[in-house]
């Protein structure tokens, strides 16, 4: 089976190549192919390790317990381990589990966005999810990449460096602290970018310039690493591998 | 009611969510793991939402019989048998044992299983007058035998209970100790083992069982990389027709590229030992200090702009993420 | 048609063959050109040259196969370099496809371990893997409570309680470091942000190269004691441990093809300056 998957694999590679010459049928089939499996994989992925554990799971065993309430069951007391009958739970636990019946709710109002009379409803859902995520990255970003980015702006007025020595540690430092405040005023348009403050936003756009060379730099290198990763499969492993053994 | 309930309940959610932040105590931290539960269900619901918006592009383009149709047959095609494998025949690496070869015998009769009183090996549960069989005997006996042969586990299920003295109001963790019959069959499917005898039951079974992480290992991983570096080419492409140095911020981007391309390979080292400069080290000055300085006021902006929002958001000030009447 | 005419409207295929063959001959007849460790990479090096052994360190796997080829050759280093300083090492993964490869990097790393040093290193013992947890932040934050209560079994299905190595790491307080292999969301930031800014934790961030420039802040600002970033530095971290694998393999094509980038860049504006002149001359000409 192995072998049957690395010659597929191997041959998809190959149609999807075959774009760079021109388009054709073989690399619409894989283009098409590639996106029916990967929303089938989110679908399967997604299934598995969120809405069944957290929900459905969570409902049924609410149930199962239900069911059990009598049951026996063992307990560790002072370092014992005794049997005691009946499962109950506190009252936070039976609230967890009544409280299922939010993302239930929701969920399913979410889906009720496919029917255009009743697409009003996934608001809900919607609202849920655009609070939670609101208020969790508000927090999240504004600790560390503003709080703990602008403090990391106060640095000392000599450097003294092992690395680059002290001129040019001294010199990145007020480089540093030059090109944040002048790239962070690009970014204020309420105010025209005239004069003095025109000066800022132009030394700030050199800044963002320099900073968008080396991520193009460092984008050719990602890319070309994906690349050097096809190619070894395709030469080491299916080449060499499956037919000259 | 059509907007003012979903506002409030953006409010709510959100509160609690900072609330926590600064309360770290209960209950706000178990609400708010709850809270986040929540959000990612409901979240893996807007990719359901998601899938079934492309099944519908894609069908009623089959129905119309539009250009490319056909791609859009493979498409759902390819959606559905993943989907179909994924749900129903879990997502986890399964193993696939060939009743008819010698050497998979040999490691299903080794193979451990969960039982009562501890591991057992699949050979261990065998009869006495089966065990006395060759190995290959045993393999089709095992085979015709895999609803019938019993195993006896216990499941220890994590539950809770009245604390046993009387004068304590309490619950405490127990557990519930869930003894059952499996047949060789179902304890072989929990250690994720599938026994197959080769031709059609086998293609079935391996598409069911093992069909989800063969597409992703050989199908999804191969055409995902590819796809990603064509990129490398079209990068190529558009930096000869596009990457001139016109002004001075496109010469101050070209050479700042040129510093992380040649600086981050062998030949930097090499090229500065010509020029007498010592390239990797003035890359590693350029992406500390300049390219720092950028990347934080890009950073900084983005989470002001997050922040700020966020906050409108929250106390419902910005309404658009609702959609229009 | 002259050359520089010829250069203006060079088909785009050339151009797409010249990167072709840039990357795929070294493949086959490898140079071996030297790597140059630089600073982000050698500050994790140091670091974790001077951790005691018996040291607990987590590492989260964050990725999918599709960013395999920049990332697992830097997990392996790291992973190789910890237990042959005999630090303990745990693994988890906030991806689920990060479990499979945590799993392959650690049997591995043990099988190198044990042909260099002739160690055997337990599972359980020395090492052990948690498996994938749903659930991103909740996870990073959980775990500063209670590892048991986040993990309740390990990657088998094992009961946390028996499991040797967990005994002893309770929470982030019991961690001496923390490395992530992260191909973007949830990875290196929020690592970050939930444990090493709240909990006060060393981090280690290993990245594709598209992300490093965006991370490069948090390891300017010692929000990560070290940055690895791309095949490059997966390259650096194996020269360090002196383990050569499959980026340093690697390396070759990527120096290959940097070169071709940047000559057809310089070819380019070449071509560009050269037709800027001549439409002058034309100008000029003209008048």
């Amino acid at each position: 089976m192995e072998t049957i998957g690395i010659w597929l694999g191997a041959l998809l590679t190959l149609c999807i190549f075959s774009f760079l010459y021109k388009d054709n049928p073989f690399y619409k089939f894989a283009e098409h192919m590639f996106v029916g499996v990967s929303a089938g994989y989110w679908m399967g992925t997604y299934f598995h390790n969120t809405i069944y554990p957290k929900l459905i799971g969570k409902i049924g065993h609410f149930f199962w317990e239900l069911a059990h309430k009598n049951a026996m069951v063992v307990a560790n007391v002072n370092g014992e381990t005794v049997r005691v009958q009946g499962i109950s739970f506190d009252f936070i636990h039976t609230l967890e589990y009544v409280l299922l019946i939010i993302p239930l709710v929701f969920s399913v109002l979410m889906l009720m966005r496919i029917f255009p009379r009743f697409s009003w409803m996934s608001r809900y859902g919607v609202s849920l999810m655009v609070g939670t995520g609101a208020g969790l990255f508000l927090i999240g970003y504004l600790k560390s990449n503003v709080i703990q980015q602008v403090a990391g702006l106060l640095k000392p007025v000599v450097e003294h460096s092992a690395e680059y020595g002290t001129t040019w540690a001294t010199v990145g430092n007020l480089i540093l602290i030059v090109g944040t405040i002048a790239g962070l005023s690009y970014f204020f348009f309420s105010k025209a970018h005239k004069g003095a403050f025109g000066v800022m936003t132009k030394v700030g756009i050199y800044f963002l310039m320099v900073s968008f060379g080396a991520a193009f730099g460092y984008t050719i290198m990602a890319r070309i690493s994906l690349l050097i990763g096809r190619l070894d499969f395709l030469i080491n492993t299916w080449l060499l591998g499956t037919i000259f053994g | 009611m059509k907007y003012r309930v979903p506002i409030l309940i953006t409010m709510i959610a959100g509160f609690i969510m900072i609330i926590r932040e600064f309360i770290p105590h209960e209950p706000f931290d178990r609400i708010d793991n709850w809270l986040q539960d929540w959000y990612m269900v409901v979240a893996a619901f807007a990719i359901v939402l998601g899938i079934e918006s492309l099944l519908h592009l894609h069908s009623r383009k089959i129905s119309f019989k539009r250009k490319d149709w056909q791609y859009s047959v493979v498409l759902i095609v390819s959606l559905l048998l993943m989907s179909i494998a994924g749900i129903f025949g879990g997502i986890e690496d399964k193993t696939f044992l060939d009743m008819d070869n010698p050497t998979q015998i040999t490691e299903l009769l080794a193979t451990e299983i969960d039982t009562i009183d501890g591991k057992r090996t699949v050979a261990q549960m065998l009869p006495a007058d089966a065990s006395a069989m060759s190995e290959q005997e045993q393999g089709a006996y095992i085979y015709s035998q895999l609803k019938t042969i019993t195993v006896e586990v216990e499941d220890k299920i994590k539950v809770s209970t009245r604390h046993p003295d009387p004068k304590r109001k309490y619950t405490i963790p127990a557990l519930y100790l869930d003894r059952k019959q499996l047949s060789l069959k179902q304890a072989l499917k929990r250690q994720q083992i599938i026994l197959h005898r080769g031709g059609l039951g086998y293609l079935l079974k391996f598409y069911l069982f093992g069909g989800f992480q063969f597409s992703y290992q050989y199908i999804y991983t191969s055409l995902m990389g590819t796809m990603f570096s064509l990129l490398a080419f079209f990068v190529a492409s558009a930096a000869y027709r596009a990457f001139k140095a016109r002004t001075l911020e496109a010469t101050l981007l070209l050479l700042a590229a040129f510093f992380v391309m040649i600086g981050r390979v062998t030949f930097g080292t090499i090229l500065g030992n010509v020029i007498g400069l010592d390239i990797p080290q003035i890359t590693d000055w350029i992406m500390n200090y300049p390219v720092t300085a950028g990347q934080k006021a890009i950073m900084i902006g983005i989470a002001l702009g997050l922040i700020s929002t966020s906050l409108r958001i929250i106390l419902g000030i910005e309404k658009s993420y609702l959609g229009r009447e | 048609m002259n050359l520089l005419d010829r250069l203006i409207k060079l088909d785009r295929r050339i151009i797409f063959l010249l990167i072709f063959l840039a990357v795929g001959i070294p493949l086959i007849a490898p140079i071996g050109l030297p790597v140059e460790p630089s600073q982000p990479i050698e500050s994790g090096y140091d670091f974790i040259e001077e951790m005691p052994p018996g040291s607990f360190v987590l590492v989260s796997y964050d990725y999918d196969p599709s960013a395999r080829p920049e990332l697992y050759p830097m997990g392996l280093a790291i992973i190789k370099h910890l237990m042959g300083r005999g630090i303990k090492v745990v693994t988890m993964a906030l991806w689920p496809a990060g479990a499979k490869l945590a799993e392959e990097a650690l049997n591995e790393s043990v099988q190198y371990i044990k042909d260099t040093q002739g160690r055997e290193l337990e599972y359980g013992r020395d090492y052990a893997n948690l498996g994938f947890m749903a659930g991103n932040q909740i996870v990073i934050v959980s775990l500063g409570k209670s590892v048991s209560k986040t993990f309740p079994n390990d990657f088998y299905g094992t009961p946390i309680e028996n499991i040797n190595i967990l005994n002893g790491m309770k929470n982030y307080s019991n961690i001496d470091l923390i490395v992530t292999i992260s191909a973007g969301d949830p990875g290196v930031p929020y690592w970050v942000m939930y444990a090493g800014d709240a909990y006060d934790k060393p981090v280690i961030g290993g990245c594709t190269a598209v992300s490093a420039p965006q991370l490069y802040p948090y390891f300017a600002n010692k929000q990560l004691v070290s940055l690895i970033g791309g095949l490059k530095g997966a390259a650096e971290y194996e020269t360090l441990i002196k383990a050569p694998g499959k980026a340093s393999k690697g390396m070759d094509s990527q120096s290959i093809a940097h070169l071709t980038i940047i000559l057809l860049i310089i070819v380019g504006n070449i071509t560009f300056f050269l037709d800027k002149q001549r439409l002058k001359r034309l100008k000029r000409r003209m008048k």
